[in-house]
C-alpha cells in the first residue's frame, strides 16, 4: 500500500525500537528494499535520540515522523516542538577519527549523513523543527 | 513496545564473554555499559561481546564501545581497544562499524574460539 504514513510519538529513548518498526513497515509498503529500509530506520534512530536528548533534553514532548515515496526516493520528516537545532549543520568541534576522541558522543549525525543522501532542516512558520531524511532507491 | 536488552556473562579461558540479546540503542546503551563496568570491575581485562542476537546497533552501541574500552588502559586507543573483541555481528552491525571507522580499532571474529584465541 503507497501514500504517506504518519508516525505522532512521545519523545521517549523507550520509543526507539517502536519507531524503528514503524518506518520498517513503512518503507517496506513503499517498496523499498532491504538495504534502503536498513538505511533509514538507522538514519531516523539516530535522529530520533538527537531530537530528545538534545532537543528536548529528556523533557516531554511529541515528535511526528513521516514517510512517503516520491518518484525513486523515499522521504522522511521529523518534526518536534523542541528548541532549535540543526543537525545538517553540525560540526563537531573534535576533528579527529571518531575512536580517537576523547569523549564518546557526536556519533549519530555522521551515521546519518552517510546512509542517507539528503538531509536537510528548516524551521517551520509554525516553530520548532523539521528535519527532512532523503533515500535515494533503485 | 520497549525493546530490552538482555545480557548474559559466561567466562571461557579466562576471557569474558558478553552474550547480548536485543537492540543496542540509547535506550539500552547505559545498561550495557553497567554491565561491562560490573565485569570488568570483577577483574575482567579481555572481554568478547557476542553480537549474534543483536537486532540492531546505532551509534549507541558505539558510544559504548568507546566507553568500555576506555576503561582499560593503554596508552593509544588502539590499546584499549585490544581489551575487546566483537564475535559475530550482522551485516547491517558490519555496516555501521565500518561507516564510523571503528573496524579498524576494533576485531571483529565469526568464532568463539578464534576471538578467544586473538587475544
Amino acid at each position: 500500500m503507497g501514500g504517506k504514513h504518519t508516525l505522532v510519538i512521545k519523545a521517549e529513548l523507550s520509543k526507539l525500537e517502536e519507531i524503528r518498526r514503524f518506518i520498517e513497515s513503512s518503507a517496506k509498503s513503499l517498496r523499498a528494499d532491504g538495504r534502503a529500509i536498513s538505511d533509514l530506520r538507522l538514519a531516523v534512530d539516530e535522529a530520533v535520540t538527537n531530537i530528545i536528548a538534545y532537543g528536548y533534553q529528556n523533557r516531554q514532548g511529541t515528535i511526528e515522523i513521516s514517510i512517503d515515496r516520491d518518484a525513486d526516493a523515499l522521504i522522511v520528516c521529523l518534526r518536534d516542538t523542541a528548541a532549535h537545532f540543526d543537525p545538517s549543520s553540525y560540526v563537531a568541534s573534535d576533528q579527529r577519527a571518531l575512536p580517537e576522541r576523547e569523549a564518546a558522543g557526536g556519533f549519530g549525525i555522521p551515521l546519518i549523513k552517510q546512509v542517507v543522501d539528503e538531509v536537510s532542516y528548516r524551521v517551520p512558520d509554525a516553530g520548532g523543527n523539521e528535519l527532512t531524511l532523503i533515500k535515494h532507491t533503485e | 513496545m520497549t525493546a530490552t536488552l538482555d545480557i548474559n556473562v559466561s567466562e571461557k579461558e579466562g576471557v569474558n564473554i558478553l552474550h547480548l540479546n536485543g537492540p543496542i540503542d540509547a535506550n539500552t546503551q547505559k545498561g550495557l555499559e553497567d554491565k561491562a563496568d560490573e565485569v570488568i570491575n570483577g577483574g575482567a581485562d579481555r572481554i568478547v561481546m557476542d553480537l549474534t542476537e543483536v537486532s540492531f546497533m546505532g551509534s549507541a552501541g558505539l558510544r559504548a564501545l568507546h566507553v568500555i574500552a576506555g576503561k582499560f588502559g593503554g596508552d593509544s586507543q588502539s590499546e584499549k581497544f585490544a581489551h575487546v573483541k566483537l564475535l559475530n555481528p550482522s551485516d547491517e552491525v558490519r555496516r555501521v562499524l565500518k561507516t564510523l571507522g571503528f573496524d579498524d580499532y576494533i576485531d571483529v571474529y565469526d568464532n568463539l574460539d578464534q576471538a578467544i584465541g586473538s587475544f
